[in-house]
């Protein structure tokens, strides 16, 4: 989670700055005797890249795989045979999307800590994590202050499950899994100014019953990202 | 970082009603299809007068054009004897008809060349939008030199 802030802070540092910003002293704010900037700073013409910055919230359920237990102690626990187990994870996802007028795409990481875990008799379940990188392709389109999207996600994620957590060394026990994710999701997005916006997106798993829902905020380096 | 993250999302951002998120336009204001434009006489340390200052956004939810070649400048001069046109001083050639993305908002400042001691300026905003077509929006300001 921190790891992800410190990302997104590290990201939005690294967007283009005012020219003054960098050093630059303007001595005329008129076409032809401007040094630091030139006519037409305002304009679509320029070719800005439609890049967009998105921090949100993630709530994401996804199926675990069997797996058994096996600690200092030498005990040995396996998991609860009825029903497929299911963990739950909240955290924080950043993405880095850019673009045409039609089509996007882009990186999404995510970072969240484990809210439901399979359970162990006897076994209190610790502080678990999920982390994901995904790569994101998507089609989307605006009316009036609203957009709305369809994507495709598609990347691997890394979940850690850890029992009795740090305090009781007689059985620290962890259980790290890797998995593939593809998953459609569907967004909708408001944009309160030009350049900033609000959405959310519900995405299902096309391999297995992973679902997942996203509340984000988004950076917008084009206006409406130039989807009109 | 606040600041900058704050200035990157309001920058350039057209707020309707000849206004900027942050700031109003200052000027005369026309509104010439899906741009408003206000104009106004400043002046710089740089370069020569008279300069004209525009601002402009597009209310639009789709993108426009500026033409600035497409402005006529119309000057009297301060004796009153004759109406002269005045030309854009644009030393490094930029001035070109350029698309601006929905909802945003911009501004120029543009020097004219003139000899003379002028009374009044008048701009002719008609076709500021690129629409040849368009008939003849004068707007008239105090002229200084």
């Amino acid at each position: 989670m921190k790891a992800a802030i410190v990302l997104a802070l590290a990201v939005a540092t690294l967007l283009p700055a005012r020219a003054h910003a960098k050093g630059c002293h303007e001595i005329s704010h008129v076409v032809g005797y401007e040094k630091c900037t030139r006519f037409g700073m305002w304009s679509r013409d320029l070719d800005w890249f439609p890049l967009r910055l998105e921090v949100g919230w993630l709530h994401e359920s996804f199926p675990t795989k069997p797996f058994t237990l096996s600690g200092t102690d030498a005990r040995t626990t396996a998991m609860p045979s009825e029903g497929e187990p299911t963990t739950v994870a909240d955290g924080a996802s950043v993405r880095w999307l850019g673009g045409t007028r039609l089509l996007y795409g882009g990186l999404e990481m995510d970072s969240a800590g484990l809210v439901r875990q399979p359970e162990f008799t006897g076994l209190p379940a610790g502080d678990g994590t999920m982390f994901a990188g995904l790569a994101v392709i998507g089609v989307h389109a605006s009316l009036w202050r609203f957009a709305a999207g369809l994507e495709l996600a598609a990347g691997g994620r890394v979940t850690s499950y850890d029992y009795c957590g740090g305090d009781e060394k007689s059985c620290n026990q962890s259980e790290t899994q890797g998995a593939g994710v593809v998953e459609a999701r569907v967004r909708v997005e408001w944009f309160p100014t030009q350049r900033w916006s609000f959405g959310a997106a519900y995405g299902r798993s096309l391999i297995d019953d992973e679902r997942s829902f996203y509340v984000f905020t988004g950076i917008h380096l084009r206006a409406l990202d130039g989807m009109y | 970082m606040r600041a900058a993250v704050i200035s990157i999302v309001l920058a350039g951002c057209y707020a309707g009603d000849y206004s900027t998120i942050t700031t109003p336009f200052v000027g005369t204001r026309a509104n010439v299809g899906c741009i408003d434009v206000a104009v106004a006489m400043t002046e710089d340390q740089t370069a020569p007068g008279p300069i004209i200052s525009y601002q402009f956004g597009n209310h639009c939810f789709h993108q426009a054009m500026i033409d600035f070649t497409s402005v006529r400048v119309v000057a009297t001069t301060r004796d009153g004897a004759q109406q002269i046109e005045l030309h854009a001083n644009d030393p490094r050639g930029e001035l070109k008809p350029m698309q601006i993305d929905a909802w945003t908002a911009g501004d120029e400042r543009i020097a004219y060349d003139t000899p003379h001691p002028l009374e009044k300026i008048c701009v002719d905003l008609g076709r500021f939008d690129g629409n040849r077509d368009a008939g003849p929006a004068w707007k008239c300001m105090g002229g200084k030199q």
